[in-house]
């Protein structure tokens, strides 16, 4: 994927994660000030991606010197299966909303089961593809979704009453605090970035950061939007963006316009999905090496339809359950595969710096004796090869050749200063 | 030839020798020893031993088609098409095959037929006027019997050595030194023929001259010529040189070849043991005109045609640099089709050519008829889908195509050129974009991809509106609908696919009917559909609508019409079962499927995805020429700047 490409997926999948069932999820918890949840996970993100990006680098700076250590390789494949459930969990949670929007809002009466498989062929093929082909249909539908995404939150904007989010005064802030581990699950940048920047080339930190802040900005403002039309009566709604624009359509259901918008937008919930299952696959392909990706990704995309058919069939108490089970175990997941990589990170930078220092003395000596061989008779060679040797322990030693020797030291000091800035 | 029959009996230890021996004094005086001294060595070494063998079958095609004028004429026996036409010269006969339809008459006649008639003509005056020296000829042909017998003499001194044994060198040495005596007279020979054979084209001007040197001409020719095979070499000579006037020719021997020659219209003398191929390959030609597919308002409006040669010379007219490359094939094996690929090799990608080259190399099939045989073959994906191959039939534009990096093919017998790489967007472009202003040429790409989006996918929206999510249309335009549709029992999935088969099959007669029935069907068509069916309640007037509007949409890009027909049917039908949900859901499967494939290398979507900056100057909004600095960025890896540079590099 390429820096463009990570940089265009990172802002669809972030915005895309947020205006679905989250901010109706949150209002039943904190009401109006769940916009202010929304900031604060947002604030933490910052943080979290910057350690990434540090993260990132040890990973791809002391690559080589992980890839020896038999530990590291059986703690990688554990970490990993953890990571592709986490995935698995976040596709779960994408799908889930297409379902909602689809088979509860747009659609009567549907069958949905039947109809989902269509939906599991989708991102079963998108995962076949690769990031690769995810990354350039991100670039494909960027324009489109971006554009409807901006007008959504236009038409929302011509019909909120912004005074309703405050008073700023009755904020309760613990609250906030307490609510803040059910929902991170909706949060999972850090581990896309993580992952996904590992497979791009040429990510910068602050380009990233400016998506990020652009995505925090869109969310933070449709959400706002959402509170201030619907109040109160947020929590009851079945998705933000299923119905921040109903308002400015006369509020009926019928002339819904804006639902070629809508539908525009879940083109970017549907890709973001499919990445997630192609994150999926990669990891656990990783994880189990024997087994061919392909039939990797055939069984989860065969456990997503299920997830989806069976528990999150409608909003009840299978389906809160396994929400809450799933925030936690992100939570707690994503703090021990934080910390795990930064552990291997650091063992790996230390491990990779110890090396570098042997193989900079061996370096330098092979260096050292390719060079003089040529250039001078034997015995000089011999001597300078001894005072080598001798020159680690103490003073080298004296030989008649003076001028020989001068040359030689001379050479061995530009070798070791060239393998040094090396 | 006798003599060569049994040599090629010889081991083939012998034989390397021997043959190799005898190429080097065909071809130029050299040295005995020499000769022997690389005979032993090409034994020893395998690479050489392959142009040996190279020479052996040319040898054994040679001894083998012992009177080639005979085998051809068996050929063409119950062949009406092949005329011939017959001479005697010295005592040989020589026969001139053609085949009329497929020849330059003009150039046959004053450059082949005509001289050689005029030859024929002056040999038997010069023979009838030096009939009176005839002791010396008498002498003459003594001399030359005794060369011959000398070379008899040769001739079984090979025979024995060949029973003896491969370890006679020395024997090999002495046929070595026979056979350059025998080729030393030869090229006597062809030098006295080649002398004589000036003074003896020379006009009536030079009449008296050439009585004189028409003595000398017999006087020599009874001097040097030895056997039959001699005077045939010489006559191929005299011929080549001297009498045929058509500049271009080349030797066969083998029969095939030379059949194969007739027949893809070239003039062929054929001698005893050799034949003189002329390409005069000259058939009827269609005039250049404008190509019925791209026509334009403004630029050139030169087509290509059936014929390869106009069609290379029409490329080679606007592309004049040195570092034009054609690389000619024949493919087909009954067709022998010619197939030329061009390319600007300062610039093309080398992965492409030899990728391309090997595809061509690989075709084995019966006939080529067509570039769409050669396109089907470059596709190497199971799944053929999208076409991955771009084709023109404009010079312009090909030579455009060829200048951003990309390699072009021209079939013969087809108009219709190939260029690979192939992006999807170069649909979208057409030729009248650059020979317009840059606003109006960004106008009609926008319409353009409106159009496909229309003609893919309106029938399926309009489906999925009426049977699932007639919530989204405004209320006024719900009301209309409602009206329209009322008392239609069949249900909107049928209705549509009803309008559509009904179009596709209007469509189609009307490709094949001739235009004299043309109107008829259109006005059967539009009664039949727009009121009849209407009226009976089978069809409503907006699938009318709608179908009529995807259908003309489809025409605004001719190149991808079979697969927007496909996609279009496709769409319909899903949005009929599963509504706008399936169709944003497979459009997202064909989108993932056309950001995947690769044309040679390149990936399908390009410029969008993956997005390339440079290249998005000729995409939707069109930049001026001006701007488009540099070649498109995936296509060409060498020489990449347009504009500026380095200017020795093109």
């Amino acid at each position: 994927m390429s820096a463009r490409q990570f940089y265009l997926t990172v802002l669809i999948f972030s915005i895309s994660m947020r205006v679905q069932k989250m901010p109706t999820i949150m209002a039943s918890y904190l009401g109006k000030d769940s916009y202010l949840l929304v900031i604060v996970y947002y604030l933490v993100s910052f943080v979290l991606i910057c350690l990434a990006f540090f993260v990132l680098k040890c990973m791809k700076l002391y690559k080589e010197a992980s890839k020896n250590s038999n530990l590291s390789k059986f703690f990688k494949g554990l970490l990993l299966f953890f990571v592709s459930l986490y995935f698995i969990f976040l596709s779960t949670l994408l799908y889930e909303s297409i379902q909602d929007l689809f088979a509860h809002v747009l659609f009567d009466n549907i069958s949905w089961n039947l109809f989902s498989i269509l939906l599991v062929v989708a991102l079963f093929y998108m995962g076949l593809s690769g990031l690769k082909s995810i990354g350039r249909l991100m670039e494909m539908y960027f324009f489109v979704i971006i554009m409807s995404y901006f007008v959504i939150a236009i038409f929302g904007g011509m019909q909120t009453d912004f005074s309703a989010i405050l008073p700023l005064e009755t904020i309760n802030f613990a609250k906030i605090f307490n609510e803040y581990i059910p929902f991170n699950i909706w949060f999972g940048d850090f581990m896309l970035i993580l992952f996904l920047g590992n497979r791009s080339e040429g990510i910068k930190l602050k380009w990233t950061l400016l998506v990020y802040f652009i995505s925090m900005a869109f969310t933070v403002l449709v959400t706002i939007e959402f509170f201030g039309i619907y109040d109160v009566y947020a929590a009851i709604q079945s998705s933000l963006i299923s119905v921040i624009t109903e308002m400015s359509m006369l509020g009926i259901d019928v002339g819904r316009v804006d639902w070629f918008l809508i539908l525009f937008s879940e083109m970017g919930t549907i890709v973001c999905s499919g990445l997630c299952l192609c994150l999926a696959k990669e990891c656990l392909s990783e994880s189990l090496p024997k087994i061919k990706p392909n039939y990797i990704l055939f069984v989860i995309s065969v456990l997503l339809y299920l997830i989806d058919t069976q528990i999150l069939v409608d909003t009840n108490a299978k389906e809160i359950v396994f929400l809450e089970i799933l925030s936690y175990y992100a939570f707690y997941l994503k703090i021990i595969i934080f910390a795990s990589i930064l552990f291997i990170s650091i063992v790996s930078w230390f491990k990779y710096r110890k090396r570098q220092g042997s193989e900079l003395d061996l370096f330098g000596q092979s260096l050292q004796e390719k060079r003089e061989v040529p250039a001078f008779s034997d015995s000089a060679t011999m001597l300078a090869g001894s005072s080598h040797n001798e020159g680690s322990s103490g003073e080298p030693h004296k030989t008649n050749n003076l001028t020989l020797q001068k040359k030689s030291n001379s050479k061995k000091k530009k070798a070791k200063d060239k393998a040094v800035a090396k | 030839m006798g003599k060569e029959q049994k040599r090629v009996r010889k081991s083939d230890q012998i034989k390397g020798n021997a043959q190799k021996t005898n190429k080097k004094l065909q071809n130029s005086s050299s040295n005995k020893k020499n000769n022997k001294i690389k005979g032993k060595k090409l034994q020893n070494q395998p690479q050489t031993t392959q142009k040996n063998n190279k020479i052996d079958k040319k040898i054994e095609n040679n001894q083998k088609n012992h009177n080639l004028v005979e085998i051809i004429s068996n050929s063409f026996v119950d062949e009406n098409r092949v005329n011939s036409s017959n001479f005697i010269i010295n005592g040989e006969k020589i026969s001139v095959f053609y085949v009329e339809s497929l020849i330059d008459k003009q150039l046959l006649s004053s450059g082949l037929l005509a001289p050689l008639e005029k030859f024929v003509k002056n040999s038997i005056e010069n023979v009838e006027n030096s009939m009176k020296p005839e002791e010396k000829q008498s002498e003459n042909v003594e001399k030359d019997m005794n060369v011959n017998e000398q070379q008899s003499d040769n001739e079984k001194n090979n025979t024995k050595n060949d029973k003896k044994s491969p370890e006679n060198s020395e024997n090999n040495t002495e046929n070595d030194e026979n056979l350059a005596k025998i080729t030393k007279n030869n090229k006597i020979n062809v030098e006295n023929y080649t002398k004589n054979a000036e003074n003896s084209t020379y006009s009536d001007e030079n009449s008296d001259k050439n009585i004189e040197n028409g003595d000398n001409i017999v006087e020599k020719t009874a001097e040097n010529v030895k056997n039959n095979d001699d005077i045939v070499e010489n006559l191929a000579e005299i011929i080549k040189k001297q009498i045929v006037s058509v500049s271009s020719v080349q030797e066969e021997y083998k029969p095939d070849k030379i059949i194969e020659a007739i027949l893809s219209g070239s003039a062929v003398i054929v001698l005893k043991t050799k034949a003189l191929i002329y390409p005069l390959y000259n058939p009827e030609k269609r005039a250049i005109q404008e190509p019925p597919t791209s026509r334009v308002v403004k630029g050139p409006r030169e087509g290509f045609v059936e014929d390869i040669d106009i069609n290379t010379a029409l490329i080679r007219k606007r592309l004049k640099t040195i570092d034009l490359k054609i690389v000619e094939f024949l493919v087909g094996r009954r067709t022998k089709t010619k197939v030329s690929m061009f390319y600007l090799k300062d610039i093309a990608k080398s992965e492409t050519i030899k990728k391309l080259k090997k595809q061509i190399k690989e075709i084995d099939i019966d006939a080529i008829i067509d570039s769409y045989y050669i396109e089907s073959f470059l596709e190497t994906n199971k799944f053929k889908f999208f076409r991955r191959v771009g084709n023109t039939e404009k010079p312009d534009i090909f030579c455009a195509k060829i200048l951003e990096g990309r390699v072009g093919l021209l079939v013969d017998g087809s108009p219709v050129a190939l260029t690979v790489p192939f992006m999807l967007f170069e649909d979208l472009q057409s030729a009248d974009d650059y020979y317009n202003i840059p606003a109006l040429a960004t106008l009609t790409r926008m319409l353009r991809i409106v159009g496909l989006i229309f003609a893919l996918l309106i029938p399926g929206i309009y489906v999925s509106l009426q049977s699932y999510n007639y919530r989204i249309l405004p209320i006024n335009f719900l009301i209309t609908l409602l009206s329209s549709i009322e008392g239609l029992s069949i249900p909107p999935l049928i209705e549509i696919l009803i309008v559509l088969f009904l179009f596709e099959i209007i469509m189609e007669a009307s490709l094949r009917m001739p235009n004299s029935l043309g109107m008829a069907l259109s006005i059967i068509g539009a009664l039949a559909l727009g009121n009849t069916a209407v009226d009976a309640g089978i069809i409503s007037p907006p699938s009318i609508v709608v179908v009529a509007v995807s259908s003309v949409a489809l025409y605004i890009i001719p190149d991808q019409i079979s697969q927007t027909r496909l996609l279009r049917l496709l769409f319909t039908a899903i949005g009929g079962i599963i509504g706008l949900y399936g169709i944003v859901t497979s459009f997202i499967i064909l989108s993932t499927y056309l950001v995947s494939i690769t044309s040679y290398g390149v990936p399908y979507m390009t410029p969008f995805a993956p997005s390339v900056k440079s290249d998005k100057k000729d995409a939707f909004i069109k930049h001026s020429i001006e701007d488009m600095k540099t070649r498109p960025e995936l296509i060409a890896d060498k020489n990449k700047t347009r504009q500026g540079g380095d200017k020795s590099v093109g």
